[in-house]
């Protein structure tokens, strides 16, 4: 009886000094909803510049400049591809994505047990790879759907909200002006056009400005060079 | 002839084998360079199977390219990159970013490592290192590599000061435990401190920092004094702004004017607790030698204003103690001056903008020759600041324009407490 007392005792007295360790030690918060997010060109988080990647926390404001654009990746959420001149607001957890669309464009790519929301203050347009979205006019009266392979426009002046109704799903969101009908999407050289230039040969030169011209839908984030990764000095700006 | 024709043969098979891997390098390179599309690096590792480059950029374009995403094959690629070239930093990054998506954590960290060891002092390794050891909640870890990746370039050290403020709920130690120690470091966290409010920590990192370093950073001195009234924090700005090199040598005294006198040359818009100027057409302001015996020199102001102009020719921010009582001193004079409303000096609360001096408009209508005035105020309970204004208001109390023309001169200023504590 007094052994199992004394074992309870030390139990006790073990985790009671666990708890004040623990207590006196500096908080770190748990990382709760922790993505990543690789930039290209100017991205600004939190009004802070990011050049190289970074872990991405829900509650984040993002903002791209000209010509910049970057991809969030969520983990088991999805993917977030954030084209130029965009500012918005993403949180996320494992199982959802949420965007505040103030202006721009983002792609975004739900995961197979995610759910995506991107909500809009303005006019925009919403463009579906694969998958269904349901649209709702910012009242919560209206509702349109809009099915792979669809785009449409959403013309009230109060924004609305896109719900991805599938998983996984992949669609885009661009905000409009309001009093400007949408811009049609820019044409270029296909990439079937690009690989039979390739095979044919000596159309490389053609195939990369034809690619400038274009550039599709996919991410423009374009990697540090390989084989100068031999260091020999360091890393000093 | 046989011989001939076999070396022929040969030669011209060599020659065309040359030709085809000429080629595909050449189209191969040129797609790495100008394309770096995921179905034309496809094609051209095809074409130079043996490019480590080629490899790279396809798992790099597996990874990123939304159309083409494949974790799998961005693995593969990066593998057989590595295999073809072991010694590039880079790739091993790379190769850990599609490890840690599979979910091969301790594969990711080994990659991570693999990379450090190729590049110690670099930034992007231990950069990357340490937001992957954030994402799988090491964040204790994390912190040192930070530290590390931010000596070598402090570039992002804005974000890495707000990431690990909000990881550890703003824990002050924490997050300077990420700063190196280099001026323009230590600098932004000052300013990181400032954009948290975080003002009093702000002035203690100022005030730590080497004479040396802060006087080369005095531009950066009076950022801060800026932010700092603007959040009416004048205690902390004076902590700046009397340590200053162009102010030190001047031995400014708290709850006493700079410059009073008028002795020192000024300048136009600083930010601080030397007089400010706005200067104008219709009332022109300059440094004059006409002075009463005792003082150096003087402030002219020259009206030629017709209409109904308003102006606060000049100001000074004083740092006062709350609930005492201060006299004002001033000299001045005037030559022709004619108006409805005439120039007057003001003391108002900086913090709240309440007037604490009765405002009463001295005696200088015509030609008055120098003569001092007294004025007697009492701060308030919170009042930490004075702004004394010499301004002159529209207010003819009569329908029509409100003209002001002639010449007044002020100087002397001297500020002291009455009231014993």
């Amino acid at each position: 009886m007094s052994l199992y007392r004394l074992v309870l005792q030390s139990l006790a007295l073990t985790l009671i000094t666990s708890l004040l360790l623990v207590s006196s030690q500096p908080v770190l918060a748990g990382v709760k909803g922790a993505g990543e997010l690789t930039p290209s060109g100017t991205v600004m988080i939190n009004n802070a510049a990011v050049t190289s990647n970074v872990t991405l926390l829900s509650n984040s404001r993002i903002a791209t400049m000209a010509g910049s654009s970057a991809v969030a990746n969520l983990g088991s959420a999805g993917q977030v591809l954030i084209g130029e001149n965009t500012d918005m607001m993403l949180s996320f957890e494992q199982t959802w994505v949420k965007i505040e669309l103030y202006n721009g464009s983002v792609r975004v790519q739900s995961g197979p047990q995610s759910v995506a929301t991107v909500t809009t203050r303005t006019c925009g347009r919403v463009e579906v790879t694969s998958g269904t979205v349901m649209v709702t006019d910012i009242s919560g009266k209206k509702k349109d759907e809009v099915k792979g392979g669809e785009s449409k426009e959403f013309m009230n002046k109060q924004g609305f909200a896109s719900n991805s109704m599938s998983s996984p799903t992949d669609y885009r969101v661009v905000t409009n002006n309001c009093q400007v009908g949408a811009a049609p999407v820019a044409s270029g050289i296909s990439r079937r056009t690009l690989l039979i230039l390739l095979g044919a040969g000596g159309g490389a030169a053609a195939a990369a400005g034809g690619i400038a011209a274009g550039g599709g839908g996919s991410s423009n984030t374009t990697p540090p060079p390989a084989g100068g990764g031999t260091p020999s000095s360091p890393n000093n700006p | 002839v046989i011989v001939r024709l076999a070396l022929s043969i040969f030669l011209v098979i060599l020659s065309l084998l040359g030709c085809y891997t000429a080629y595909g390098a050449g189209v191969a390179g040129m797609v790495a360079r100008y394309a770096p599309q995921t179905e034309l690096l496809e094609a051209a590792v095809r074409l130079a199977p043996g490019d480590p480059k080629l490899h790279y950029l396809l798992g790099h374009a597996y990874l990123h390219d939304l159309d083409n995403l494949d974790i799998q094959k961005a693995i593969q690629s990066l593998n057989r990159a590595v295999e073809l070239s072991p010694n590039d930093y880079l790739i091993w990054l790379t190769q850990a970013k599609a490890l840690e998506r599979a979910g091969d954590l301790a594969g990711a960290e080994e990659s991570l490592m693999r990379s450090i060891s190729l590049a110690p002092h670099y930034f992007e390794p231990h950069w990357q290192l340490a937001n992957f050891l954030v994402r799988i909640g090491k964040v204790d870890r994390a912190l040192p590599e930070f530290r590390q990746a931010l000596a070598a370039n402090p570039e992002q050290l804005t974000y890495g000061l707000e990431l690990v403020w909000q990881l550890s709920d703003g824990d002050l130690g924490l997050t300077e435990s990420i700063v190196p120690l280099r001026a323009t470091a230590r600098l932004d966290y000052i300013q990181f401190l400032f954009s948290k409010g975080r003002y009093r920590e702000g002035i203690a990192q100022w005030t730590g920092l080497p004479v040396e370093m802060r006087d080369g950073a005095s531009w950066r001195g009076r950022q801060f004094i800026e932010q700092l009234f603007i959040a009416r924090e004048y205690d902390l700005a004076w902590e700046i702004w009397h340590e200053l090199p162009e102010i030190r040598g001047q031995m400014p005294v708290k709850g006493k004017f700079y410059n009073g006198s008028f002795d020192l040359p000024t300048e136009k818009f600083l930010a601080g607790f030397e007089w400010q100027f706005e200067n104008s057409d219709q009332a022109k302001l300059s440094i004059d030698s006409l002075a009463p015996a005792s003082v150096g020199r003087s402030l002219r102001i020259e009206y030629s204003a017709e209409g109904s102009p308003s102006f606060e020719h000049i100001r000074q921010f004083l740092a006062v103690e709350p609930g005492r009582e201060y006299r004002l001193r001033y000299s001045a004079r005037s030559e022709g001056l004619t108006g409805g409303s005439l120039p007057f000096v003001e003391i108002t609360d900086a913090r709240g903008g309440s007037l604490l001096n009765s405002r009463s408009e001295p005696m200088l209508l015509g030609s008055v020759e120098w003569h001092q005035y007294d004025l007697v105020f009492r701060t308030g309970p919170e009042t930490r600041a004075v702004r004394l204004s010499i301004r002159r208001n529209a207010d003819c109390r009569v329908e029509g324009p409100c003209p002001i023309f002639g010449r007044v001169w002020f100087t002397g200023f001297l500020l002291e407490v009455v009231d014993k504590k």
